[in-house]
């Protein structure tokens, strides 16, 4: 994709898909306490600074003209090239497997786990290798869909919630307050540069004011699943359940009919996860075919 | 081909994403037995296990769907639970189950077997409502009222109650099993009697790690609501007569000097003439003197010191259960 200045909200939403990621299925994580939603802004702060500080590293370094490197530069660029494809793989592997769990868990459960991760790893392939423009597409659309999910979900949960849980009564100790941060720090905080690389490499530059809107809306939403979990449960029981963001969106009934929603909480699962995992797929994609580049051009 | 392998994934995705986990096994495809409710008691050594079922067949008309109890004991719950899973033709689908019902025989060991039982049910309903009865068994046998099945009447019976009265019962599992996982693990379930087949509530019950400890009639259910935060408006009963709340503010002072002192002071607007507010603290006392010899902090006052006074809460935390058992309560009724 060579036009830098179109798909503009579409990049945004993929930003905002990939924050929410697999994060929206596992947070808040064992061991989660009173100080977990303070470990998170601190994370979600943390991020958005990271990725606006690092753009000019990230355009140096995934940009670069393979052929005018020096040699040292060269062991550089390829070093930094394969450290990002494994990272890419750790956290694309990471998101995969929190879906597959899911997915064999609730909803093929009365079928081996290959077949959930046949199904997914397919579907994933499938959008890796269309065209950007394609995944782009359909990832404005999810954003849609996931945004009025979430918001509709909290609103519908306000009533449950008691805002005691998240009350602050003491400041953390440094260690107490590390030991929350650390659930936050690969993902989604580290990951957001992940968000910068995957434009240089669709859009050969990286794009600040729709990443700004799409990591906001992304830690905004991701923010409320907590929120959500955290405030209707406690951090104790939050933190014990398996899916807590589907356990709190269960609780929601309208009328006598419509119980066990549940499944909208599914659609998120997936669509996040799905977007994560393509775009991690296609990163290590590109960084070994970038890695590749260099390691055949002769001086 | 890639047109056709596109709509082919997106109908597999489509059913997976609805919900539908495609069973394979099963004693009747399709056809399981929706719960509505579940209950629990015990006989000497040995627990029972209520699960109060509905079978739904598409093709049956609503006269032939069919209400049934089934039954299962054994000297635990997973025993229990088989012996239950035998006596039924279909399968149970728990994640409609509105109502849990604990008997009065239930110990706190077998509490803690029945909240453990629930939780590790994948399809288990976190909002299903704990109630506490004589007789599970009894309660369950009861005739419907409104719907289907007795579990959701007993659902409805709640709401409705809470609608009334204005008290909100803390009585769903995610709400319990929240104060089972806190340090201070005091919770209430409403109570419910059974007389010729019809039910009614009565009161509720306290539990202290997982034991009921208290047992509360409807007018100190209401008050216990109304300083806890659990009851803003609605209405008061009190000797047999309703009293309209117009509104409610409680105030906590606290003060330690050898022993804990605590001064409440409750505004109570209640509309009418008569005025049972003397009563009122008269029974407060009462309520207190009780949780004093239960050693369980019914008005959560642990609670408001930790907020409020963290000064003392520091100097009181290690020891707060004793010192509660000791402690003094002044009460006024504006």
């Amino acid at each position: 994709m060579k036009k830098t200045d179109s798909f503009v909200s579409h990049s945004s939403a993929l930003a905002a898909l990939f924050i929410l990621g697999n994060g929206v299925i596992i947070f808040p994580v064992s061991g989660a306490d009173k100080y977990t939603f303070l470990g998170y802004i601190t994370a979600a702060l943390s991020g958005f600074l990271l990725y606006f500080i690092l753009i000019p590293v990230i355009n140096r370094l995934y940009t670069a003209e393979d052929k005018k490197i020096k040699p040292l530069k060269k062991t550089l660029f390829l070093i930094v090239y394969l450290i990002t494809a494994l990272a890419a793989l750790k956290i694309g592997a990471d998101a995969f497997l929190s879906f597959t769990e899911f997915a064999s868990a609730l909803l093929l459960k009365d079928y081996p786990k290959v077949i959930a991760v046949i199904v997914f790893l397919l579907t994933v392939v499938f959008f890796v290798s269309r065209r950007a423009e394609n995944f782009l597409k359909f990832c404005l659309l999810a954003i849609v869909v996931t945004l009025a999910i979430i918001i509709f979900f909290f609103l519908a949960s306000l009533n449950s919630f008691d805002f005691d849980n998240i009350v602050i009564l003491n400041l953390p100790t440094l260690k107490g307050f590390y030991s929350q941060l650390k659930n936050y720090l690969l993902n989604p905080m580290l990951s957001t540069i992940f968000v910068g690389i995957y434009e240089v490499c669709v859009f050969k530059k990286v794009r600040p004011k729709a990443t700004f809107w799409g990591l906001f809306i992304g830690y905004t939403l991701l923010g409320m699943c907590i929120l959500n979990s955290v405030l209707m449960f406690g951090t104790n029981l939050g933190a014990a359940l398996q899916y807590p963001y589907a356990s709190a969106v269960s609780t929601v009934t309208i009328g006598r009919l419509f119980t066990r929603l549940d499944g909208f909480s599914y659609f998120v699962y997936f669509v996040s996860s799905l977007s994560k995992v393509a775009v991690c797929l296609f990163l290590v994609w590109e960084m070994l075919k970038k890695a590749n580049k260099i390691l055949a051009f002769k001086e | 081909m890639r047109k056709i392998l596109s709509v082919l994934l997106s109908v597999l995705l489509c059913v997976l994403l609805c919900g539908c986990s495609l069973k394979a096994r099963g004693r009747q495809k399709g056809l399981e037995a929706i719960v509505s409710s579940v209950g629990f008691d015990c006989i000497d050594d040995r627990i029972f296990m209520y699960i109060e079922t509905v079978g739904v067949n598409s093709e049956d008309s609503e006269a032939d769907r069919k209400l049934i109890l089934t039954e299962g004991s054994g000297k635990n719950l997973a025993v229990a639970y088989e012996q239950a899973n035998k006596n039924s033709v279909r399968p149970f689908m728990f994640s409609h189950c509105a109502v849990a019902v604990i008997g009065e025989n239930v110990t706190a060991k077998r509490m803690r077997e029945i909240c453990r039982f629930l939780y590790n049910k994948d399809e288990i309903n976190l909002s299903l409502r704990f109630i506490y009865t004589k007789s599970a068994k009894e309660l369950l046998s009861c005739d419907t009222v409104g719907s289907v099945t007795v579990g959701y009447d007993l659902s409805d019976a709640l709401e409705k109650l809470t609608d009334y009265s204005g008290t909100d019962f803390e009585n769903r599992f995610y709400e319990v099993e929240s104060a089972r996982k806190n340090a201070v693990n005091i919770f209430s379930l409403p109570r419910f009697r059974v007389e010729e087949k019809s039910y009614s509530a009565d009161g509720s019950v306290i539990f202290k790690n997982d034991e009921p400890v208290m047992i509360l009639d409807s007018s100190q259910t209401q008050i216990l609501a109304f300083l806890t935060d659990n009851q803003k408006k609605g209405q008061i009963l009190f000797n047999n007569r309703a009293y309209a709340v117009d509104s409610v503010k409680v105030k906590h002072r606290f003060s330690f000097d050898e022993r804990l002192k605590t001064s409440l002071t409750v505004n109570l607007k209640l509309s009418g003439d008569e005025n049972p507010k003397q009563q009122i603290a008269e029974e407060i006392k009462e309520l207190f003197i009780s949780s004093k010899l239960k050693g369980a902090d019914i008005f959560m006052l642990g609670n408001k010191i930790e907020k409020k006074e963290r000064k003392l809460w520091s100097k009181i935390e290690h020891g707060y259960y004793s010192i509660y058992k000791n402690s003094q309560l002044a009460v006024t009724v504006k």
